[in-house]
């Protein structure tokens, strides 16, 4: 039985992967991937470590095979035309590796010749660009076995930029820099971005992520768990702490959202009681931050006045470490209510206690 | 589960520009061989054990020369020296080769720069053909090379050691069994190139191409005279399989090779395997080592 998959071909998206998953043994490293990149996007791809990010950078490369499901890269199929594909994209895969016995110079000259740049001087302005990009010029004629982690690293980079690709494939590019570089490579995420090139980014650094991309997926042992704009899931995490002078107004408080809530309020979501550092109860709620004079309002008229009111962006961090929270014995994902509708949430109301998301 | 290719709808033509300084090269697909062979000629060129290796050839090729004479001063002149030189080339070169093949490929694997070049454009094919190419530059290059050096030195000893010199030898048909000799040479020890080039592969490291490489040349001689004992002590369809075995064996059949074309420049005595026999042989090596090596290539996932 052949199973027809005819994806709609649009130049605007630049990866699209379907029902993509690769089994290792037993191990189910990625299971039934749907993602999609558009084209100028930053795409940030997050998951704990051994959630499959890097085993589908390296589907998405050619390195190695899909067990079912095909990537469609530029709108050609990376099973079938592979070398295109790989012309138009600019890579690193883990910790870049280079020979040892050349220098970083060197290494880019061998690189640009494999992929398919001319031989020779032809492409020493090209090098000495990236090398330029990467702030590594002056170590150009060093040996790479000399090169820091850092250095190696930027080299990765430079190496990837160095056919000028659409598609920048990024890996942990920020592991082993320090706080200056990872600044930097921020910097030059955002560069490229504006160059109009597609970034795949692929991070630990929530932070980072945060900060460049504008898309995001997030991936949990091999499925993935969300996938969406990045302000829309921000929006989603928005907060609002409020402190009251006794637990008992506390406590009513919470009694009257609640209330309000199922009255129909349905842009309040999930709400608990949690202590604050200086034991004072804090009473936290999913809603935007925008709706903060609202809430105030609202209570007022019940003559329940916050001492504190506060809203809360919401942090990719936050929202990151609740969907990659293992599931609790019923099944239950923590995280998923926070990210579920607001009219389709289950309102978990607690007393006490903290939670994942506890005061900082 | 089964997906259709052909459904696949053909996508438009890029109109993505790259920047000024990119200077792409040709993207047909003997170019990219070319390219990535002369990619690969330069890493081996700049590898402290392509030095050394030159240097060990210099120095064998001389030691052995330096002491010819003593045996026989015949065999530091023309025609003479021209096998002495192959003989010796062939001798070391198997193991230069062996090492030179088993590290070019066995070491993308081992350092983890296999990742970087297929994630560059081209093919795994592409890949392996740039260092098979390499493989067999540095094998023609290399002969040709201590061949001439031999000779060269060959010459300038008998100079010392008063052999009676004459070229009477010398002619156009002798210059083009020469060549043929050389060739012989060189294609045996491409058989070796291929076989640590698999043998690499197998075990994705230089260790395995290298030490299986060298295994295998070391213990095919062994193998052989155990299977000619055998086959003498055994009567019947068994006794003449043992007894047929070493005619299939690589080093036997460049051995042939080599003595059926020296014929022509030494007359010497024929081998006892045929030309044809040899050739077709060493053909089927390395065919099924090239082949093997693709299908490794080619079917493997590229991991840690």
């Amino acid at each position: 039985m052949v199973e027809e998959i005819v994806p709609e071909y649009d130049e605007n998206v630049i990866i699209s992967t379907s029902r993509l998953t690769k089994v290792f043994g037993k191990l189910v490293a990625v299971n039934d991937l749907h993602l999609q990149v558009m084209r100028g996007d930053v795409f940030g791809f997050l998951g704990p470590n051994g959630s499959g990010k890097t085993t589908t950078i390296r589907m998405l490369l050619g390195l190695i095979r899909p067990t079912a499901g095909r990537a469609i890269i530029f709108g050609m199929d990376n099973a079938y035309q592979l070398s295109p594909i790989l012309a138009r994209i600019g890579a690193i895969v883990e910790t870049p590796v280079f020979y040892p016995y050349l220098s970083g110079s060197d290494n880019l000259h061998v690189i640009a010749a494999a992929s398919g740049m001319m031989q020779g001087s032809a492409n020493n302005r090209r090098i000495d660009e990236v090398l330029e990009i990467v702030e590594l010029r002056r170590q150009a004629r060093q040996a790479y076995r000399t090169y820091s982690l850092g250095m190696k690293q930027r080299l990765g980079i430079a190496a990837a930029l160095l056919t000028d690709p659409e598609l920048v494939l990024l890996d942990e590019p920020t592991n082993g820099l320090d706080p200056q570089g990872v600044f930097e490579i921020r910097q030059l995420i955002k560069r490229l971005s504006e160059l109009g090139k597609t970034i795949f980014l692929s991070s630990h650094i929530l932070y980072e992520v945060q900060q460049v991309c504008n898309r995001v997926a997030i991936l949990q042992r091999g499925n993935l768990v969300k996938q969406g704009d990045v302000g829309e899931l921000m929006r989603r995490g928005e907060q609002i702490e409020l402190r009251f002078n006794t637990d008992e107004q506390t406590r009513q408080a919470l009694a009257t959202l609640q209330q309000m809530r199922e009255q129909g309020l349905d842009w309040i979501g999930e709400m608990q009681v949690e202590m604050n550092r200086k034991g004072q109860p804090l009473l936290r709620l999913a809603a935007p931050t925008a709706r903060s004079a609202e809430i105030n309002a609202l209570l007022a008229r019940y003559q329940l006045f916050a001492a504190e009111l506060h809203p809360r962006e919401g942090s990719l961090e936050e929202i990151f470490l609740e969907l990659t929270a293992p599931a609790s014995s019923d099944g239950h994902h923590p995280g998923m209510a926070a990210l579920a509708e607001p009219a389709q949430e289950t309102a978990a109301i607690q007393g006490t206690g903290t939670g994942k998301r506890g005061i900082q | 589960m089964k997906l259709a290719h052909s459904t696949m709808p053909e996508p438009q033509t890029s109109r993505y520009t790259r920047a000024s300084s990119v200077m792409m090269g040709r993207h047909d697909f003997l170019s990219v061989v070319v390219r990535l062979t002369s990619t690969e000629l330069y890493k081996i060129r700049r590898r402290a054990m392509s030095k050394v290796m030159g240097i060990i050839a210099l120095a064998v090729i001389l030691f052995t020369f330096l002491f010819t004479p003593f045996i026989s001063p015949d065999l530091v002149h023309l025609p003479l020296s021209l096998t002495v030189a192959v003989e010796v080339s062939r001798l070391l070169g198997v193991v230069l080769t062996i090492v030179l093949a088993g590290s070019i490929v066995g070491g993308e694997y081992s350092i983890g720069t296999i990742r970087l070049m297929l994630t560059r454009g081209p093919s795994r094919i592409q890949f392996l053909l740039g260092k098979i190419g390499a493989a067999l530059v540095c094998i023609v290059l290399g002969l040709l090379f201590m061949t001439l050096i031999a000779i060269l030195i060959g010459q300038i000893l008998s100079l010392f050691f008063n052999v009676a010199t004459g070229w009477q030898f010398l002619s156009l048909d002798w210059v083009g069994h020469a060549l043929l000799y050389l060739l012989s040479a060189m294609f045996g020890l491409s058989v070796y190139a291929l076989m640590a080039l698999f043998l690499a592969m197998l075990g994705r490291s230089s260790t395995a191409g290298v030490a299986g490489g060298l295994m295998w040349s070391l213990l095919e001689p062994v193998f052989g005279l155990l299977a000619t004992t055998l086959g003498e002590h055994m009567q019947g369809p068994a006794g003449t399989f043992f007894l047929s075995i070493p005619d299939y064996l690589i080093s036997n059949n460049i051995g042939a090779l080599l003595q059926n074309e020296s014929l022509f420049l030494t007359h010497d005595q024929p081998a006892s395997l045929s030309t044809l026999h040899a050739l077709l042989v060493l053909a089927v090596y390395l065919l099924v080592f090239f082949g093997l090596s693709w299908w490794l290539l080619e079917r493997r996932d590229i991991t840690n």
